[in-house]
């Protein structure tokens, strides 16, 4: 499923901010999702947590910020301890 | 100090904000970018279908017909084997198989590194059959000049609303195996129809790749889209 490839986009941003920001953990990451961009958030979510094992955002939380007539798929912030 | 043991070793640690803002297809849009540089001397195309529409026959087909008036090549995309690959370089076609594994499209990136391998002539014409799947390939740019959707009449005529992404973003459906119109519960005109609500620039060929009706309009039409680029 291609929300697998959009999770390990995700993974290599948040390496890049860790190296960046010096954080240990990632808790929550905020998601805007375009009504046109064909990505199913569950889909997401299970496949963030398979992606996720073992990292800095294991256990990460995904919030979901809707735009409708969009089909971009965006990565807005993470909130990182 | 935490107030199950008094201590303050494991306390919650303030949270902070990282802002980011980065589109998640950014980097594959960055390799297509680069592919339609690479691919400006060329013409390509981006074939898209369900599995069992009849794709790498239709190419088959095609590129016998056309390999006397045109240089061609192509990608080909399979999560395994490189049976399509084989039928192809039957042909006497320069090809690449790219298998995705458990991926179900091509990306940009893998469309990349198959360009570079193949050493296109000037004047090429492309084809990258994409992995058999109506949903995700239509959200990943992989360069292509025109993306071409198949469509077979075993289907269902409802697909373009069912699947509207696909169709959306497609500037030619082909439907095919025509040739089984009689036997089966397709309504073509519903069909484009359909698809035409869904996009309402979208082109329509009807064919069958076996038994060849109608191929030479998609040959015309692939031959003038050639000769609309390379003489613009």
């Amino acid at each position: 499923m291609h929300e697998l490839s959009l999770c390990k986009s995700i993974m290599e941003i948040i390496d890049a901010k860790s190296k960046e920001n010096n954080f240990e953990k990632v808790k929550d990451i905020v998601i805007e999702i375009g009504g046109y961009s064909c990505v199913e958030k569950h889909a997401l979510e299970f496949a963030f947590d398979v992606v996720a094992k073992g990292t800095v955002a294991e256990n990460a939380s995904i919030t979901f910020i809707d735009v409708l007539e969009s089909h971009d798929v965006q990565l807005k912030e993470l909130e990182v301890v | 100090m935490c107030g199950v043991c008094g201590c303050s070793d494991h306390e919650d640690k303030e949270s902070r904000l990282i802002k980011v803002e980065q589109d998640l297809f950014a980097k594959n849009n960055a390799y297509a970018k680069a592919n339609r540089e690479a691919l400006n001397n060329s013409f390509s195309i981006n074939l898209v279908s369900s599995p069992g529409s009849g794709k790498t026959t239709l190419l088959v087909k095609t590129l016998s017909e056309l390999k006397q008036k045109i240089e061609l090549a192509v990608i080909e995309g399979d999560q395994q084997t490189t049976r399509d690959a084989d039928r192809i370089a039957a042909e006497d076609v320069p090809v690449l198989q790219i298998n995705t594994g458990k991926s179900c499209h091509l990306d940009a990136h893998q469309v990349g590194h198959a360009i570079d391998e193949l050493k296109l002539r000037e004047r090429s014409l492309l084809f990258i059959e994409n992995v058999g799947n109506l949903v995700c390939p239509s959200l990943f740019d992989l360069g292509e000049d025109k993306r071409v959707v198949v469509l077979s009449v075993t289907e269902g005529d409802d697909k373009p609303l069912k699947y509207p992404d696909m169709f959306r973003g497609a500037d030619l459906m082909l439907i095919n195996k025509i040739d089984l119109l009689p036997y089966v519960d397709f309504d073509a005109q519903q069909c484009i129809s359909f698809s035409k609500k869904i996009n309402p620039d979208i082109e329509v060929l009807q064919i069958s790749a076996t038994h060849g009706d109608a191929m030479e309009k998609w040959h015309d039409w692939l031959l003038s889209n050639c000769e609309k680029k390379w003489n613009d």
